[in-house]
C-alpha cells in the first residue's frame, strides 16, 4: 500500500489537474439515475466495498490480463457501468468527476485515482457512430478537452456495440 | 615521507555561492523542462516510434559510464597498490557516486511514467538486462559509500582494500551490464555484438579519467592547491593509453563488422553514407575524442602543458558524446533488415523505405534534461567537496610521491 | 466555444443517441459475435495457440482495410494530434498496431504487398528485456503489455525485430472501455484481446480483410488441427519473418 500512495502522490497534481479541466462543461447528473441507486448492494455488502473495494479492483486486474478472466463482478467496466450516472439528455457523467460516484470519497479521503489515467470515466463502445467519431476527431486534433470529453460521453449511445468486462 | 591532509575546499565564499547558483539555475530549468515533458507527453521531443532512445539517452549512459571509470583512479590506488594514486581515491569514488546519479536522473525522468519508478524497483524481470542494471546502479552507490567511509575514517582504513577490489568487480560488472544494453540487441544490425561490453569498459576508463582530470585540475587551481607535474604525468599517461584502447577497440569492432557481408550495409551507413552519423564517428569519435587528444598528451611540448591536458581532456569527452551518439542513435536510425534481399518500397510505418535512414530531431527540453544531469552531478560534488574532507591540502610532487621526486630530482 | 456551437453540439448527440437507440442492447451482450460467445471465467491455457496465416499474393497493392479496422477496434483513431504537433513528426510518433509494407525482390523486383504486426513470438525479445515483466507472453501465445507495470522505459521497443511497438506519445483524453490507453507506456497488437476472451474467435483486421473479399489473413488456434489457420499452414509453405532468430512466431506469411 505504499508502494500506492508513493504512486498516487507522484501521479495526483497531474491526474488532478485533467480530470478537473475534463469534465467542467459536463451536464448534471441527476440523483438516482446510476443502476447501482436501484440494487440493495454492491457485489459484496457495503462496509467491506468501502474499506475493499480497492483490493477487488487489483486482484481483477491482474487475472483479467494475465489470465483473461473476464467473467467477473469486480471488474473496473463494471464498477464504472453500474455506478455511472446521468445527466438531462441521458449522457453518462464520468465517474470521476466532481461529485460523482468515485470522486466523492476519493476527494474526501485525499486519496488520488489512478485508474482513469487510462481508463474510460464512462462506458463506451467499440465503435462509435462514423459521424460522431469525425467529430470527435476534428476536435480532438485540437485537444479540447472540454469537446473530447463530452463527445466521450456521447460515444456511449453511439453504436450497438457494447463491451463490459474488461 | 609526510603525512597526506585532507582539507574542505576552501574558495572564498561569494564565488562558490555563485557557481552553487549557476549549477542550481541549470538544474532548475532541466526541472521545468521535465515537467513539461511529463505534463505534455514524449511528443514535444524529437523521440518517436523509430527512434525510441534519444539524447536524455546519450546524456544518461555517458554519465553512467563516465561514472564507473571515474572511480578507476580509487581503485588503481587501493587494489593494484599504488600509493601515488591512494590520496586521489576519495575524489574519485565521489565522483563516481555523482556522475552516477547524474545519468540516473536523466534515465529516470524520461521514463514513460517516472512515478511508477517503485515498480521497477518492486518488480523485476531477472532476464532483462535492464533489471538487473537496477541492481547494479544502486548496489554502486552503496558500495562506493562504504569504500569512502574506509577511506575517511581512521578506524575503518583496514577494511579499503578488500572493500575497494569489491568495488572495482562491481564497476567492472556495471559497465558490463550498460554495455550488454546493447549487445543483447539481436534485432537490431548495430548491436548485437559481444565487444560493446568491453568496449563500454574501455570507453568508461577515459571518460572517466577525463572527467576526474579536469575536475581535480579545477579544484586544485581555484583553491590554490599544489598538483605536482610527476603525477599529472602520470594521470596524462594513463589517459593517453585509455583514449589509445578506446581507438583500438572502435577499430576491432568495426573490422569485424566489416568481415561479415550480412554486417556491410550498417558498416557503410556509420562510416561513409550515414551523413551526421559518419561526421559524428570520424569527427567526433576518432579525430576529437581520439586523435587529437592522442596527439596533444604525446607531444613532447603540448604534453606538459596543462592548457593542452585540459583542451585534451576536454576533447576526450566530447568525442564520449559523439561516440554515444552514435551508437545509441545512429544504431536506431540505421533500418532494421526485417526482409533481407528484399527493399521496403512502402510502408505505413516508417521501415526505412528504399534503404533510408529514420529520422530524428531532438527538442531543446531533452537537451535541457540531458544537462540538467550533468549539472546535477557537479552541483553534488562541489558540495561535497566543501562540506567533507575530499582533497589533499597538496599533491605536490615532493608531497605526493616522494620517492619518484627523489628519483627524478 | 459560443453557446450556439455548443447547443449544436448537444442537439447532435442527442440525435445520436435517439438514432442508436433501436440498435443498443445491454451491455456485456455483442452484437458482432459467433453465437456462444461469453466472458472467459478460466483461465487461459496453453491448450490454445493463437496464430495468423497471412497470404501475400491475396493482400491488395494500396488496400487498407485492416489498418483502418485496427485503428477503430482498438480505439488508435481515438488519438488526435497534440496541438502544435507538426504533421511529419505526428506521423512518426502516433501508435500503429498494424501497417502495410511493400517489398520488392532485390533480384527479381516481384513486387509483394503484406501487413506487418507484432507476431506474438514464442520467445519474444520484448519479454526478454522488459525489466519490470509489463511485457509479457500469456499462455494462449498472445504478447502483450501490461500497463500497470509499464514504466514506458522503450527497452522492448529496442528489442522488438518488427518494429511492432508504439509508444504513447501525448495524453489521452479520449477512452475507449475495451483498450484502456493512457500517455508513457507502451503497446501493440494484442490479436483483439478483448474480443477472445469474449469467446469470439477472430481479429478485426481479418474480418475487415474478410469484408473487402480478399481473405487474405486467417486466424485461428495454431494447435487445433482442424482449424482454419492450421489447414491452411498444413497446405502451404509458410515463412517466418526473421526466421533466423528462431523466435516460432505466431504470425507466418505465405507468398514471401
Amino acid at each position: 500500500m505504499i508502494r500506492n500512495k508513493v504512486m498516487r502522490l507522484f501521479v495526483g497534481f497531474a491526474l488532478g489537474l485533467f480530470v478537473s479541466l475534463g469534465v467542467a462543461q459536463a451536464g448534471e447528473a441527476i440523483e438516482g439515475s446510476a443502476k447501482a441507486d436501484k440494487l440493495e448492494s454492491c457485489v459484496r455488502d457495503t462496509p467491506f466495498m468501502r474499506r475493499n473495494h480497492f483490493e477487488l479492483i487489483e486482484h481483477q486486474r491482474d487475472i483479467t490480463v494475465h489470465e483473461g478472466i473476464r467473467k467477473t463482478d469486480s471488474s473496473i467496466a463494471g464498477c464504472i457501468d453500474c455506478h455511472v450516472r446521468r445527466d438531462a439528455e441521458g449522457q453518462p457523467v464520468p465517474i470521476n468527476a466532481p461529485g460523482e460516484f468515485c470522486a466523492t470519497c476519493h476527494t474526501r479521503a485525499a486519496v488520488t485515482l489512478d485508474c482513469f489515467s487510462c481508463h474510460a470515466t464512462v462506458p463506451t463502445p467499440i465503435n462509435p457512430a462514423p459521424e460522431l467519431l469525425e467529430e470527435v476527431k476534428a476536435h480532438a486534433a485540437g485537444m479540447d478537452p472540454e469537446i473530447i470529453e463530452k463527445a466521450h460521453a456521447g460515444m456511449e449511445s453511439g453504436s450497438a456495440k457494447q463491451v463490459t468486462g474488461n | 615521507m609526510k603525512k597526506i591532509h585532507f582539507r574542505e575546499w576552501g574558495i572564498e565564499s561569494p564565488r562558490y555561492w555563485g557557481m552553487l547558483a549557476v549549477l542550481a539555475a541549470v538544474v532548475a530549468i532541466a526541472g521545468f523542462a521535465t515537467l513539461y515533458m511529463e505534463h505534455e507527453g514524449h511528443w514535444v521531443t524529437g523521440m518517436n516510434n523509430q527512434i525510441v532512445w534519444g539524447i536524455p539517452h546519450v546524456f544518461a549512459i555517458f554519465l553512467i559510464v563516465a561514472a564507473s571509470g571515474a572511480l578507476n583512479v580509487a581503485s588503481i590506488g587501493s587494489v593494484f597498490g599504488k600509493k601515488v594514486f591512494k590520496p586521489l581515491a576519495p575524489l574519485s569514488g565521489l565522483l563516481a557516486m555523482t556522475l552516477l546519479i547524474g545519468g540516473l536522473l536523466v534515465l529516470v525522468l524520461d521514463l514513460g511514467q517516472p512515478a511508477r519508478l517503485i515498480v521497477a524497483m518492486t518488480t523485476y524481470n531477472f532476464k532483462s538486462i535492464f533489471a538487473w542494471n537496477i541492481y547494479l546502479y544502486v548496489g554502486f552507490l552503496a558500495i562506493v559509500a562504504v569504500y569512502l567511509f574506509t577511506m575517511m575514517e581512521r578506524k575503518a582504513m583496514g577494511y579499503t582494500r578488500s572493500v575497494g577490489t569489491f568495488a572495482f568487480v562491481w564497476r567492472l560488472a556495471l559497465t558490463t551490464g550498460t554495455g550488454s544494453i546493447f549487445g543483447f540487441l539481436v534485432a537490431r544490425q548495430g548491436y548485437d555484438a559481444a565487444i560493446m561490453a568491453p568496449m563500454f569498459i574501455i570507453m568508461s576508463f577515459a571518460y572517466g579519467l577525463a572527467i576526474y582530470l579536469l575536475v581535480l585540475m579545477f579544484t586544485f587551481k581555484t583553491d590554490g592547491r599544489e598538483l605536482g607535474d610527476k603525477l599529472i604525468a602520470r594521470l596524462k599517461n594513463l589517459l593517453g593509453v585509455f583514449v589509445a584502447a578506446v581507438l583500438y577497440f572502435t577499430v576491432v569492432y568495426h573490422l569485424t563488422n566489416l568481415y561479415g557481408t550480412e554486417n556491410h550495409a550498417y558498416e557503410a551507413f556509420i562510416l561513409r553514407d550515414g551523413g551526421i552519423y559518419t561526421t559524428l564517428f570520424w569527427g567526433g569519435w576518432i579525430l576529437a575524442g581520439c586523435l587529437i587528444p592522442m596527439g596533444i598528451i604525446y607531444h613532447p611540448a603540448l604534453g606538459k602543458s596543462r592548457g593542452a591536458l585540459v583542451a585534451a581532456c576536454s576533447l576526450v569527452i566530447l568525442g564520449g558524446f559523439a561516440a554515444i551518439y552514435v551508437i545509441v542513435i545512429g544504431g536506431q536510425a540505421f533500418p532494421m533488415a526485417m526482409f533481407p534481399d528484399k527493399t521496403i518500397i512502402a510502408s505505413g510505418f516508417y521501415d526505412g523505405v528504399n534503404g533510408d535512414p529514420l529520422s530524428y530531431s531532438p527538442s531543446l527540453p531533452e537537451f535541457l534534461l540531458g544537462i540538467g544531469g550533468i549539472a546535477v552531478a557537479l552541483l553534488a560534488t562541489l558540495v561535497a567537496v566543501r562540506v567533507l574532507r575530499f582533497l589533499p591540502e597538496s599533491l605536490a610532487d615532493d608531497v605526493a610521491d616522494p620517492h619518484a621526486a627523489a628519483k627524478g630530482a | 466555444m459560443s453557446k450556439q456551437t455548443d447547443q449544436g453540439r448537444r442537439d447532435f448527440l442527442s440525435r445520436a443517441a435517439t438514432a442508436a437507440a433501436a440498435t443498443t442492447v445491454a451491455p456485456g451482450v455483442f452484437l458482432h459475435s459467433v453465437a456462444d460467445a461469453a466472458p472467459r471465467a478460466e483461465p487461459v491455457t496453453s491448450k490454445v495457440r493463437w496464430g495468423m496465416l497471412i497470404d501475400t499474393t491475396k493482400c491488395a497493392d494500396g488496400c487498407t482495410a485492416c489498418v483502418e479496422a485496427c485503428d477503430v477496434e482498438n480505439g488508435l483513431d481515438l488519438i488526435g494530434k497534440p496541438e502544435g504537433a507538426s504533421d511529419a513528426e505526428w506521423e512518426r510518433q502516433r501508435p500503429r498496431w498494424i501497417r502495410e509494407v511493400k517489398l520488392k525482390d532485390n533480384l527479381t523486383d516481384r513486387i509483394t504487398t503484406m501487413p506487418m504486426l507484432c507476431q506474438h513470438c514464442e520467445f519474444p525479445p520484448c519479454v526478454d528485456v522488459c525489466p519490470t515483466g509489463a511485457s509479457f507472453r500469456r499462455a494462449d501465445g498472445l504478447v502483450l503489455v501490461d500497463r500497470h507495470t509499464c514504466i514506458g522505459c522503450r527497452y522492448c521497443m529496442m528489442a522488438c525485430p518488427y518494429k511492432a511497438r508504439s509508444f504513447i506519445h501525448e495524453n489521452v483524453l479520449l477512452k475507449s472501455t475495451a483498450v484502456p490507453r493512457g500517455k508513457g507506456c507502451v503497446e501493440s497488437c494484442t490479436f483483439c484481446v478483448h474480443r477472445l476472451d469474449q469467446g469470439e474467435t477472430t481479429t478485426a483486421c481479418q474480418d475487415a480483410c474478410s469484408k473487402d473479399g480478399h481473405q487474405a489473413i486467417i486466424f485461428g488456434d495454431l494447435k487445433d488441427p482442424n482449424s482454419a489457420v492450421s489447414q491452411a499452414m498444413s497446405k502451404y509453405p509458410t515463412v517466418e519473418v526473421r526466421a533466423d532468430l528462431k523466435l516460432n512466431t505466431g504470425v507466418r506469411y505465405t507468398g514471401l
